[in-house]
């Protein structure tokens, strides 16, 4: 089947079905970085996902009707290499492509879900752009960097921090976004930045860094920095050796065992995350699925979030009563309070990221403990940049 | 057949003729892929658009690493900056709005019509290029390191660069302009490039180099400004790869032109092979097949790693099969020349001829004074030597006598650190050694070096170029210099294949190939029995009277020496201790004690102590 070169029309869809409500099959085209460096977030990813395809599958499909199958193709984590595995699974006539974790892949396999008008959904791409770039027909299982950032900022306004030192990094668009999206909610809720640090990814001391928190005019009552290994523990052991002690809020690129095993130095550290990842609660038939399945325990969040992309899917394809892209398009779009391990998952409203819980996690002795999870409002959201 | 064969023969007998095959060879081979392509499902025609721009770039490799034998890895960098510039140029102001809320009002504004704004791209990749040429042609050994440097200096400068590029984020909104057939348009163009580059002045002056720079730069070659030259030009090639790498993604980042692109083109590169465009464009499209192939069964039956595992056996296996790649260093239709049409004698019956000034100034090449020290070693001291028009001056001595010295403080290589040299009456002391080439100095090594990945035609065309040929005008005064050395039957061999006295043969005809005014043989009857050496004086003489040119002649060979030189210099302990008439000199004693009279022969040398019969 050839696809058309443009224009946003429909693909006369091998799998769709005839009328609204008749059982089909779902085909799910995965663009994902199987290998290279999007793998630890494509992997368990896709690890969750079957885990949902098997389950529904048993239960005779989607709604008890609609069947799942899906294509696997191996990205390599190369954007060029996306777009060529992208363009293979439309012309095998997918309803839905999930792309890699990440902005540039999953725009440039995005781009051409869009000119063929099959919804598109990143595995975790955090970066509010990636929807922006493609279009309608392009959506992110993650909620944004910038929602993170809100949650963040107004913990801090609880906390009753007033001033803020923000550290970022223009080596990554993660660690270049976080503080901006951070200060702007910080200064929205009437708090003030009385400093903007940045560092080098990788770089191997962070006195000069401390040295300028020291002498800042005004002590901020709170450090907030989305760096992560090696950066984080870096600046940390400097921050606290140098005999500061303000709070650190942290994001989500911290969330691994290296900072619970920070020791001291890291208790107090608060951060945002997808969810806290235990063998308990809504999470504990999962990680029963997840051993009986792969014979060993779930090692990120990420798994749990590849299985909620299962469900977001699940609950747009029993909207939309149809195998067909453009009803399942339109049913992600309006998508409202999917219940995910995590928390409720919507689209509706937003700007087709995500709006999910997020969950801020103290750690206090080597253990993540919960603080509060809130899925923010997403007019309240900074403006993606 | 024996007719089909003559006429393929006639198509490759020439250089412009062998140009126009493999341009259009290739050419007509890449565009029925494209043209195949076209009627496949997009996903096809996406990899070969893909695989027609990474050929691009893997060209633009060649054209610099291939021909200076300079590895390089920056040249990703120049592909970023161009996708970069024809991205923002590209780019409607409405789209620009958004996602580039920070660039300079005047850019914000200007959207250029799409050839313009990929030439700009290719021009400013060009002129970045420049600027890191200047810097890295004058490495050496360590240029390959630097290029890295490159590479990450680029990559954080589009970092740093946020207004213009989003910093690390993702550049989105380049209209998605790439089709097939623009890629292939590029595609040729890269080829085109590449290989006229290949056979122009430059192009062999720079594979003289890649293969020996000290014998290319005796031979006049410039090898610094040829290669700036070629990487200021494989710099725009890759700029024309970038130019259209935007249109394909539409959206980027700067790590997209890190290591990893780098990687995919210098795998293409050394698997095809480095030293030929036709080794750039195989490489390409054999690495292709085996990555979708790998891909689409790793794919089926979901074992991912295989994509990665199979390139790394392919290169591991070329570097162990085929260290140059599949197609080497030879293009196949220079091979084919070989194979089919050994060069023949043209039909021109002028002699090789020099320009000679009048016969006023008896010293061709004068040495007057020549001292040179190594950290407290006195190797020459206050050697003074002349080489007459027509005569061949002989220079010997024992090991260490400093014979080797004075010759690279003649020639430059080593330059003295006082006395005078003069050329023709022109004073040289303060050129380099390709200038001294080309101000008429030509020599042969001890141990031969000649360009041995080079055809022996080739290695003598350098010569000529060097001395101001055109590379047509070149090639036959190339073809007539061979003759004259009785060696134009091997011309279209590599010169490594030849037999030892025939790549002496055809390093004097190089030497020749310069117009020179005094031409230096060091020891070039080494490793020739009395039959080939006295024939290879024979044919010396030949030349010696046909162009008047002077001879410094060093040779281990008393009965050489004593046949062929009119006077003779010995030199012992970096002194002269005996000057004048061959016969007289080695009667001396204290010549016969220096160096006749060491109990064991030298073992370089091919003369015992007892003088060897000569025939000539």
């Amino acid at each position: 089947m050839v696809l058309t070169a443009c224009g946003g029309g429909s693909t006369d869809s091998s799998s769709a079905s005839g009328a609204a409500g008749e059982p089909c099959t779902v085909k799910v085209g995965v663009a994902t970085g199987q290998t290279g460096g999007l793998a630890y977030v494509d992997v368990p990813n896709l690890e969750g996902f079957d885990i949902w395809k098997e389950e529904i599958n048993a239960a005779g499909g989607i709604d008890g009707k609609f069947t799942v199958e899906t294509i696997v193709k191996d990205t390599r984590s190369e954007p060029a290499q996306t777009a060529t595995v992208a363009a293979e699974l439309l012309g095998e006539g997918i309803s839905f492509l999930i792309t890699p974790g990440d902005a540039d892949p999953s725009i440039a396999g995005g781009q051409l879900a869009q000119e063929a008008g099959v919804p598109a959904m990143s595995w975790f791409g955090s970066s509010p752009v990636l929807p922006l770039a493609v279009g309608d027909f392009m959506f992110s299982n993650a909620f944004g960097d910038n929602a993170q950032a809100r949650v963040l900022a107004d913990y801090a306004t609880e906390q009753g921090y007033t001033t803020a030192y923000t550290l970022g990094s223009p080596d990554s668009a993660y660690t270049s976004n976080l503080p901006k999206y951070f200060a702007t909610a910080f200064t929205s809720n009437g708090g003030t930045v009385v400093g903007e640090g940045t560092y080098t990814m990788g770089q191997p001391n962070f006195n000069v860094i401390v040295d300028e928190i020291k002498s800042l005019p005004t002590a901020p009552d709170v450090i907030m920095t989305p760096a992560y290994e090696p950066d984080f523990p870096t600046f940390l052991k400097a921050l606290r050796g140098a005999g500061i002690t303000t709070p650190v809020l942290g994001t989500d690129g911290i969330d691994s065992a290296t900072t619970l095993g920070l020791g001291e130095v890291a208790d107090g550290v608060v951060f945002s995350t997808a969810g806290i990842l235990a063998n308990e609660g809504d999470q504990a038939a999962f990680w029963t699925k997840y051993n009986t399945k792969y014979g060993k325990d779930p090692e990120t969040i990420f798994a749990i979030t590849g299985y909620e992309l299962g469900k977001i899917l699940e609950a747009a394809v029993t909207n939309a009563q149809s195998c067909d892209p453009i009803p399942i398009k339109d049913a992600l779009t309006n998508l409202e309070g999917v219940q995910g391990i995590t928390g409720p998952i919507s689209y509706k409203g937003g700007d087709r990221m995500a709006i999910r819980e997020i969950t801020l996690v103290e750690v206090q002795n080597g253990e993540r403990t919960f603080v509060l999870a809130v899925a923010p409002d997403p007019a309240t959201v900074p403006p993606a940049q | 057949m024996t007719h089909m064969l003559d006429s393929l023969a006639s198509l490759v007998a020439t250089r412009r003729r062998r140009i126009v095959v493999s341009i259009g060879g290739w050419g007509i081979l890449l565009v029925l892929i494209a043209l195949g392509a076209q009627a496949a499902p997009s996903a096809i025609q996406l990899m070969v658009t893909t695989a027609f721009v990474l050929l691009t770039g893997v060209l633009a490799l060649q054209i610099f690493s291939g021909n200076s034998g300079i590895l390089s890895f920056g040249h990703v960098g120049f592909v970023g900056i161009a996708a970069y510039t024809t991205g923002i140029l590209a780019m409607p102001p409405v789209i620009k709005a958004t996602s580039l809320p920070a660039l300079p009002k005047v850019l914000q504004d200007l959207t250029l019509p799409l050839p313009l704004a990929m030439l700009a791209g290719i021009v400013v990749a060009s002129f970045v290029g420049l600027l890191f040429g200047l810097v890295i042609v004058r490495l050496g050994d360590a240029a390959s390191i630097a290029t890295v440097a490159v590479l990450i200096i680029i990559h954080s400068t589009l970092i740093g660069a946020d207004s213009f590029t989003r910093g690390s984020q993702t550049f989105y909104g380049v209209p998605r302009y790439t089709t097939i057939f623009l890629a292939l348009g590029i595609a040729i163009l890269a080829l085109i490039a590449a290989r006229v580059f290949r056979d122009s002045r430059l192009g062999l002056q720079l594979r003289a180099s890649r293969d020996d720079e000290l014998a290319a730069s005796s031979s006049g070659v410039r090898t610094h400004w040829s290669r700036l030259i070629a990487w200021v030009l494989s710099a725009a090639v890759a700029g024309a790869m970038g130019s259209v790498y935007a249109g394909l993604l539409g959206a980027f980042s700067p790590r997209d032109f890190f290591f990893t692109l780098t990687l995919t083109l210098l795998t293409m590169l050394i698997v095809g092979g480095s030293g030929s465009v036709a080794g750039a464009v195989v490489g390409t499209i054999v690495v292709t097949i085996v990555v979708e192939t790998l891909r689409r069964v790793g794919d089926a039956n979901e074992l991912f790693g295989l994509t990665s595992a199979g390139l790394a056996i392919i290169i591991l296996l070329t570097l162990y099969l085929r260290p140059q790649g599949i197609m080497g260093f030879r293009e196949p239709e220079e091979i084919l020349a070989y194979r089919l049409a050994p060069p023949s004698p043209q039909d021109d019956t002028t002699t090789q001829s020099t320009d000679l000034t009048p016969d006023d100034a008896p010293h061709v090449l004068t040495a007057h004074d020549v001292t040179k020290r190594f950290s407290g070693l006195v190797a020459l001291d206050k050697v003074s030597i002349s080489v007459d028009r027509g005569r061949v001056t002989g220079l010997i001595g024992p090991n260490g006598s400093g014979k080797s010295t004075l010759v690279n403080c003649i020639t430059g290589v080593n330059p003295a650190d006082q006395g005078t040299i003069s050329l023709n009456g022109r004073d040289i002391d303060g050129l380099t050694t390709w200038r001294r080439a080309r101000a008429g100095l030509g020599r042969t090594f001890q141990n031969i070096r000649l360009f041995t990945e080079l055809t022996v035609v080739d290695n003598v065309v350098v010569g000529c170029i060097c001395a101001g040929d055109s590379v047509h005008a070149a090639d036959r005064r190339a073809r007539l210099l061979l003759r004259s050395l009785g060696v134009l039957e091997h011309g279209n061999r590599l010169a490594g294949e030849l037999s030892y006295g025939n790549q002496r043969r055809v390093e004097i005809a190089r030497a020749m190939a310069l117009h020179p005014q005094v031409l230096l043989l060091d020891e070039p009857a080494a490793g020739m029995n009395p039959a080939e050496s006295a024939a290879l004086l024979a044919q010396l003489n030949d030349l010696i009277s046909n162009t008047g040119i002077g001879v410094l002649l060093i040779d281990h060979d008393v009965a050489l020496i004593r046949t062929a030189c009119h006077t003779l210099t010995v030199l012992d302990h970096g002194a002269v201790i005996a000057q004048g008439e061959p016969a007289e000199v080695l009667s001396r004693p204290e010549v016969h004690d220096a160096y006749l009279g060491i109990a064991g022969p030298d073992p370089h040398s091919t003369a015992p102590p007892k003088e060897k019969e000569s025939h000539v």
